[in-house]
């Protein structure tokens, strides 16, 4: 195992599970507790787009999906805040729209797209140096909104009635939530891809919030148990010689399962 | 020029979507009054209690709270919404929960006095041994004491509840109006409900609105117009209790 560290790319596999794993607790545990695990969906696939507008302007896709899904973001936000359409419309406008466009810029820009499946599905062992760079500066925005106003999205998330009525400007701070989500998923893109977002986003969160009641002891679980899981699904791929995104899933999903399991067997014995 | 008094509204009229809400409502409200407002469903009572919000600006008319404009004055009003819709596994303890009630300000931290006034509001509504326990393994009359407790954290000058005993047990309701009562020395309380039989015993003055305001005054001469002003009322108004309106009150 020691030997395997001398190479980068298995380097850059490890450090960037917990750049993800960061992101991904402490964002996860907005999403899961303030159920925006389908708008989180919209985000994510909705980024698409912006990967394919890089591949045809010749930009760093990732680099160009951070607008994109900030921009898609705040339209699902604007959308059913300000007009008409329910949100769950506005989501899944824009996350067809955004899918469809990702594969008209693909189609439009010369040549092939070779590591496009790699957007979709993830690889960890790919992630290149620069966009390992990315990940610690949004993982450094991430923590630093949430270090200055975790009081306000507690109050959000709990009672967004209350909280607008206590003087929290909630509707502004719903946007920045979005626009969080949107920036964990850029985050994740190049590990588990945009189909397997909502995954890292909501499993750990759902796993650990069994074990505790308080929402800063809730993310730093879950950012643990991202970690270590996501370590075994990589090592698991690595021995089965599968895909490492969708083994990485499946290792949370198991996880899940047994976790509640057990918390259910307990429950029910004496 | 704001008048006196904790809440003062003058000719307020609210229309959403073409329909009239509230048509020209005049009512003000003095320190250490407990006024119930009644009305029918779709009377407007919700609305009415989001204008002094501040969360509905009115089409017409002035909302003055303790002598500022409603969304200045949110610092000053405590308020029991109706339902508890909150997710019931929701990671947060009763503490907390009350703590929220505190908050000052974008990047404002919780300071020693908000965590004292959080316990001090705990021990008020009687739910000091409850500070560690997850909001949701509580009772309904439970949480309606937390909620309370984060109603009145801030020492607000006006307390508004919504339909406060829609979600507790008849034997909770008593405990739960003694306790309104002593709160009521020290803000003015304002309670929006259809349950006129129990709040009629309890409150110093009722307002009767449909839309327009058709009544407000004290309880007894409310209750002898309560027939015209609702045409047939007792049974919209306080269904459920309506043996008990007629028994003590004779209105006929």
């Amino acid at each position: 195992m020691m030997e395997l560290l001398q190479y980068d790319f298995i380097r850059n596999a490890l450090i960037s599970t917990v750049l993800v794993s960061i992101a991904c607790g402490i964002v996860g545990t907005y999403v899961v507790t303030k159920r925006l695990v389908f708008i989180s969906g919209g985000i994510s696939h909705a980024a698409f787009g912006g990967i394919g507008l890089g591949y045809l302007l010749g930009i760093n896709p990732v680099l160009m999906a951070i607008p994109y899904s900030i921009l898609s973001a705040l339209g699902i936000g604007v959308m059913s805040q300000r007009t008409n359409v329910s949100e769950d419309t506005a989501i899944g406008i824009l996350w067809t729209v955004g899918m469809a466009l990702g594969i008209i810029f693909i189609n439009l820009s010369p040549g092939y797209a070779p590591d496009l499946f790699s957007y979709l599905f993830g690889n960890i062992l790919t992630v290149p140096n620069f966009d390992l760079l990315l990940m610690v500066l949004l993982d450094c925005v991430i923590v630093g909104a949430v270090a200055l106003l975790h009081r306000e999205f507690a109050a959000l998330s709990f009672d967004e009635e209350f909280a607008q009525v206590s003087g929290v400007p909630t509707r502004f701070l719903y946007l920045l939530l979005l626009c969080l989500v949107a920036l964990s998923v850029i985050v994740m893109i190049r590990v588990v891809g945009i189909i397997l977002v909502i995954a890292l986003l909501t499993i750990p969160v759902a796993i650990c919030r069994q074990f505790t009641e308080r929402l800063m002891t809730l993310m730093l679980l879950s950012i643990l148990t991202g970690i270590i899981i996501t370590l075994f699904g990589l090592w698991l791929s690595y021995v089965l010689d599968l895909s490492s995104g969708a083994t990485i899933i499946l290792a949370l999903g198991a996880a899940f399962l047994l976790v509640s399991l057990f918390k259910r067997t307990k429950k029910s014995s004496p | 020029m704001p008048n006196s008094g904790v809440v003062s509204l003058k000719n307020v009229t609210v229309v959403r979507g073409g329909e009239t809400v509230l048509e020209d409502l005049t009512l003000s409200v003095d320190e250490s009054d407990f006024l119930a407002v009644i009305g029918p469903n779709g009377s407007g009572k919700t609305t009415l209690l989001k204008v002094i919000l501040g969360l509905i600006e009115p089409d017409a008319g002035d909302v003055w709270i303790v002598g500022h404009e409603p969304k200045d004055a949110r610092m000053r009003i405590g308020y029991l919404p109706q339902k508890f819709d909150f997710d019931h596994s929701f990671p947060i303890n009763v503490f907390d929960v009350v703590l929220m009630g505190r908050y000052s300000g974008l990047f404002h931290r919780y300071t020693k006095d908000d965590r004292d006034a959080t316990e001090m509001a705990l021990a008020t509504v009687g739910m000091s041994d409850f500070l560690d326990r997850q909001i949701g393994k509580l009772s309904g009359g439970q949480i309606q004491r937390v909620f309370l407790a984060r109603a009145i954290v801030k020492d607000p000058r006006l307390l508004l509840l919504d339909e406060p005993t829609a979600s507790i047990d008849p034997e909770m309701q008593s405990s739960f109006y003694e306790l309104i009562n002593e709160l009521k020395e020290k803000m003015a309380v304002i309670m929006v409900t259809h349950d006129i039989g129990v709040s009629s015993v309890h409150v110093d003055k009722i307002a009767c609105i449909n839309k327009k305001l058709f009544y407000h005054g004290s309880v007894e001469g409310g209750l002898k117009h309560i027939e015209e002003l609702y045409e047939c009322p007792v049974e919209i108004v306080a269904h459920g209790v309506p043996h008990r309106v007629m028994g003590r009150h004779d209105h006929k």
